[in-house]
């Protein structure tokens, strides 16, 4: 769970900043970019965001201490989460010609920023404040309670 | 867990009015009764019903000696962790004196915690001991913190041996297991003899050990193992 | 309350009146603490990573109800929402929750830094002051 969350977490930030065709658009109004990765490289980082997004919805149905505190709202902000990421996979595929993909696409993705600061994804800057202020965790290691071994 | 004894009623009572006639000699005087949900609820010393019932009885004596006290009442979970004394701020603001349903360590906790208020402690703290049965507790350990119990089959001979002798029995037991002081006090080593034979080590009785160290050295203090590079700067775990 | 009713008047107002010394001293727990519980409830993401940390949880072979947000979210959780206005069976089912499935070893880990143990002491506070607490003669208190 810890790995696949790190490896989702780094890809959810890495991709869209370094995805050469936001930085295209970058470039275009500001004329200043970061530097893009291949096109390739990040379809099928995207592919594998979408699939370790796949595995969260999946730990949060299957596993019963995750299913029984889980609401309407935590499956709703995981679609959510993911919906920017899907939507631009279709777009990179050209599944569908519509506009309305395209907008679809630009929507959820400033939902999801819009949607940090009101929601538990406010986790997102919050955690490195919390996480080194809660008493006695004031540190990098993995926070793991030793109850000793087997326990 | 520890274990302890409520005071007398009257004991209690002293005291409070005792500070009340010294220094509230005109007020009617606010007490609050802070009891613990840890230890002293187990052996029903000071948990919560066991201060409704004493603020009670110290209502009724109070208006029988014509005391004018007003007296309240709230459960804390435990007064040996300073973080459940914050909850209580704004009670122990109002009130004059505070009367403590903890162990000494609680009852201390608490007075470090608030110490413009005097802290009174309900209870006479007893010792280290088991549930043998409802409301009735067993003395086990003395914090010696040189533990033995492996060689003596889990027997403590400092808490159990009416004498405390460190080194096989005293000579005065009595055939039939019995300690010589009688009171139907059975004889620790006696008891530690027969639980070794029994587990076939009879041998770990031979071991010497040495006196314990009683010197006086003030205050005890605990860093648990794993947490030495947090408490103390010196620390070198690569020497230790 | 219903002794109170038979009686003249008296009885009735002792009833109602410790009904409210009662809710104020409860509201007076929920009102103390409303900002910790608020931002708690808040931050929980619902990761369920605090299971791994409460011995309680791995005793009873992983049993779901012993995840200590679970605990949290079921007892304060309620009676925060429902200002503590709740019916006797709930409050015995939080009885069950804060007393019989958590034991205050504070030993439970959040990655987000919520302090589930102040939750559950919140919980048991405002339990106590409904008159429900643990009691060690055999006799249940709830």
């Amino acid at each position: 769970m810890r790995t696949v969350s790190l490896i989702f977490h780094v890809l959810l930030f890495l991709v869209p900043l370094l995805l050469p065709a936001h930085n295209m658009i970058l470039y275009h109004s500001i004329h200043a970019r970061l530097p893009a990765m291949p096109a390739q490289l990040a379809d099928w980082l995207t592919v594998v965001l979408v699939l370790l997004g796949g595995f969260f919805l999946v730990r949060r149905l299957a596993v019963p201490r995750v299913r029984v505190l889980s609401t309407l709202y935590d499956y709703l902000i995981l679609v959510l989460v993911l919906a920017p990421f899907v939507t631009g996979l279709m777009l990179y595929h050209h599944v569908s010609s519509s506009r309305w993909l395209m907008i679809g696409h630009i929507v959820a993705g400033d939902a999801v920023l819009l949607a940090i600061p009101f929601t538990k994804l406010g986790h997102m800057p919050f955690l490195l404040f919390s996480r080194f202020s809660a008493s006695g965790e004031y540190a990098w290691k993995p926070a793991r309670r030793a109850w000793g071994r087997g326990a | 867990m520890v274990k302890a004894k409520q005071k007398p009623l009257e004991e209690i009572f002293a005291l409070i009015r005792g500070y009340k006639e010294k220094r509230r000699p005109r007020d009617v005087l606010q007490v609050l009764t802070v009891g613990c949900g840890g230890c002293t609820s187990v052996c029903m010393a000071g948990g919560q019903r066991e201060v409704l019932v004493l603020n009670e009885e110290l209502t009724e004596l109070a208006r029988r000696e014509k005391v004018p006290l007003q007296l309240s009442c709230v459960t804390v979970e435990r007064q040996c962790n300073a973080q459940f004394l914050e909850d209580i701020t704004d009670l122990v603001q109002n009130a004059d004196c505070i009367l403590s349903g903890a162990c000494g360590a609680g009852t201390q906790n608490l007075g470090d915690r608030y110490p413009t208020k005097p802290v009174f402690p309900a209870l006479d703290t007893m010792f280290i001991g088991v549930d043998v049965d409802v409301g009735l507790y067993e003395e086990r350990c003395r914090t010696c913190k040189r533990c033995v119990l492996g060689l003596t089959g889990g027997i403590c001979p400092l808490s159990r041996c009416s004498k405390g002798v460190l080194n096989g029995p005293c000579g005065g037991t009595r055939s039939d297991g019995e300690c010589e002081l009688g009171g139907g006090l059975r004889c620790a080593w006696n008891a530690i003899y027969e639980r070794l034979l029994a587990q076939g080590r009879v041998d770990d009785m031979m071991e010497i050990q040495p006196p314990k160290e009683w010197l006086e050295r003030g205050q005890g203090v605990l860093v648990q193992r794993g947490f030495e590079e947090r408490y103390d700067p010196r620390y070198d775990k690569d020497s230790a | 309350m219903e002794a109170g009713q038979k009686g003249l008047g008296k009885g009735r107002m002792n009833g109602s009146t410790k009904d409210a010394i009662t809710a104020h001293r409860i509201s007076r727990v929920l009102t103390r603490n409303r900002e910790m519980i608020q931002l708690s409830l808040q931050a929980c993401m619902h990761c369920a990573l605090c299971a791994e940390s409460c011995f309680k949880f791995q005793s009873s072979g992983g049993d779901p109800g012993y995840t200590p947000s679970y605990k949290a979210i079921n007892s304060i959780g309620k009676i925060y929402r429902k200002k503590g206005r709740l019916s006797e069976a709930e409050y015995r089912e939080i009885n069950e929750l804060v007393w019989d499935r958590c034991v205050l070893c504070m030993r439970c880990y959040c990655p987000v830094g919520v302090s589930i143990p102040s939750l559950i002491a919140c919980a048991r506070s405002v339990c106590r002051e409904k008159g429900v607490f643990r009691t060690y003669d055999g006799e249940r208190n709830a």
